[in-house]
Formats: C-alpha cells, structure tokens, sequence
C-alpha cells in the first residue's frame, strides 16, 4: 500500500490536470474524486495538494479563481490552461512509456 | 466543533507571514476543510471524529508555510549574500574616506582648490551609488530568510530592538555633526570648508551601519 502511495503522490500534478480536463475544480472535490475512483483507499493530504497546485500555477499549466459561495469561506477554483494541455498530454505519453519498461523489467 | 475546527486552522496560520499568499492559503483550506467536516456530519460520521478526520488530512503544514509555496524568493546562500553586503559597503565607505583625503591632499599639495573638491564629489558619489545599488538589489533582504516560524519571531523582536539602538546611534551622529559645524564655523569663519563636516558624517552613519550589519551577523 505504501508504495502505491509514494506513486500516486508522484504523479499529484497529473492526476490534477487530467482532473482539470473534464472541468474546472477546486481542492476538496478534485480529492473527493480520487477517493470515489479508489474505491475510499487513497486521498491525497491537503497540502501536497495545494503545492501541487502552486507549483502547477507558476508554470503557467493552471489558473485560479475565487467562487463567490455565497455563506462561509470561498472556494478556490482551478482551471487548466493550453500550456496545462500540452502538459498532460505530454505527461500521459511518459507514463506508457514508464509503464511500458517497468512491465518489461519486472514481469 | 465547526467553531474549533475554524480555530484550529486560525492557529495554523497564527505564525505564517502575513503575505497575500497565506491568506489566500488560510481562506482556501478553510473552505475545503469546512466542506469535508460537513460532509462527513451529513454521512453521520460522530462530530468528534469528523473534527479528527479533518485535521488528520490536512497533513503536514509546514511545508505550505515554505517560501516557494507563498511566491517569494529564497536568497540561495545566505552566508554569501552577507559577506557580499558588507563588502559593497565596505567598499562605499572606503570611497567617502578616500574622497576626503583627496581633498586634502590636493589642497595641501597643489593650488586647485576646486578639484580637490570636485575629487571628493566625485568619491561620494560613486560610493553612494554603491549604497543605493546595494539598497536596490537586496531589498529587505534580512526578511527573505523567516520561512521558519520560530526564527521569524525572533528575527522581529530582536531587528526591531537593535533597530531602535541603531536609529538613536544615527540620530546623535548628526546632532553631533550639527552642533560642531556651527560651533567651528563660527569659531573659525571658514564656512567654505566646513560643510564638509557633512561629508565626514555620511562616512561616520555608513561606518556605525556596517558595525550593526556586521554585529548581526
């Protein structure tokens, strides 16, 4: 499990923006939906995840926005950006890769 | 428990650098982490344990207090920077004294007055574009170092009293200064010369604000 867990939180920035391809999202709910995809196993801690989203935000692949809940603290929404795209795309195609040799050398 | 859980993340950030940032920061896990507590009250989950929860997956906060994560730059060798500082100022200074010894040299050995004077003109200025350059390019640059909540704290009760003893340290020089230039001027008649007691003030203000830099350290 551990080890599952050190490679998923490898990949936090990917998971984000293939997150932020299907719509724009905010902190909670980006981690809501890894758990329901992980069957309840695996959340990220909320602050990798708002590193995650700095560090995505200085490279220009994310933008942020501030909703305008209308009671208590406002969300912070995040979207992807065209630079952010090219990324993920990039991204997906390193990990066929990565899994592509990591199944070659262990199976 | 909503009210402790508010506390609690207020507590969080009671320490963190009062940038846009954090703030930006606080307001952010603020909302998510109500959300979640709310959620989890709606699944029934015991208030208590919804409280715990919560905190548990907040995780390790310092790490968002760290200056990369709040948008500001860490000077990368801090040792560096300050012998660096000292040198630009040592320098500075170095310049004003020379300027004054030209003077005097030129007025004891030669009939130009005006060069000697245009000399040391030109002394000070090239020393205080250094300072000013100095004062540009590291900018607040003792600030840039407080990532660790602790050291920060005691960054600001320690800067401001050694501040407070510096300022009074530069005010008495130029009350000093003052007092002698009318005192000898008037004394001696030799306003034409004496203004340069100004000069040798701005050396004596540089050389007591290397003392303290160097004492900082």
């Amino acid at each position: 499990m551990s080890m599952t867990s050190d490679m998923l939180r490898g990949h936090t920035e990917t998971i984000i923006l293939a997150h932020l391809m299907e719509h724009d999202s905010y902190g909670y709910q980006i981690n809501k939906d890894i758990l329901e995809k992980t069957n309840g196993i695996y959340e990220l801690k909320e602050a990798t995840l708002y590193s995650a989203f700095r560090r995505l935000e200085q490279m220009g692949n994310i933008t942020s926005y501030w909703g305008n809940e209308g009671s208590g603290a406002r969300r912070r929404y995040y979207a992807i950006t065209e630079e952010g795209k090219e990324a993920y795309k990039n991204q997906i195609s390193e990990w066929e890769k990565t899994k592509k040799i990591i199944d070659e050398l262990i199976k | 428990m909503v009210d402790e859980l508010r506390k609690y993340i207020d507590n969080l950030f009671a320490d963190a650098p009062k940038t846009r940032a954090s703030y930006e920061l606080k307001e952010e896990l603020m909302a998510n982490s109500m959300e979640r507590y709310f959620d989890l009250v709606e699944d029934k989950v015991a208030e208590k344990d919804a409280f715990d929860i919560v905190i548990h997956s907040i995780g390790d906060v310092e790490q968002l207090f760290a200056p990369e994560e709040l948008g500001r730059e860490i000077p990368q060798k801090d040792e560096e920077v300050i012998k660096k500082l000292a040198l630009y100022r040592a320098i500075a200074v170095g310049l004003y004294i020379l300027g004054v010894v030209f003077a005097i040299a030129v007025d004891e050995f030669t009939s130009f007055d005006s060069v000697g004077i245009m000399g040391m003109l030109l002394f000070a200025a090239v020393a205080t574009s250094i300072l000013v350059y100095v004062g540009a390019a590291y900018p607040k640059y003792k600030r840039a170092d407080d990532t660790m909540v602790e050291e920060f704290k005691e960054w600001n009760s320690n800067g401001k009293k050694k501040k407070s003893v510096q300022n009074s340290v530069n005010t008495i020089i130029w009350m000093v200064v003052l007092v002698l230039y009318f005192v000898i001027s008037f004394a001696t008649m030799a306003w034409h010369i004496t203004w340069v007691m100004f000069l040798i003030g701005i050396c004596a203000q540089a050389i007591v604000n290397l003392l303290f830099q160097l004492n900082d350290k």
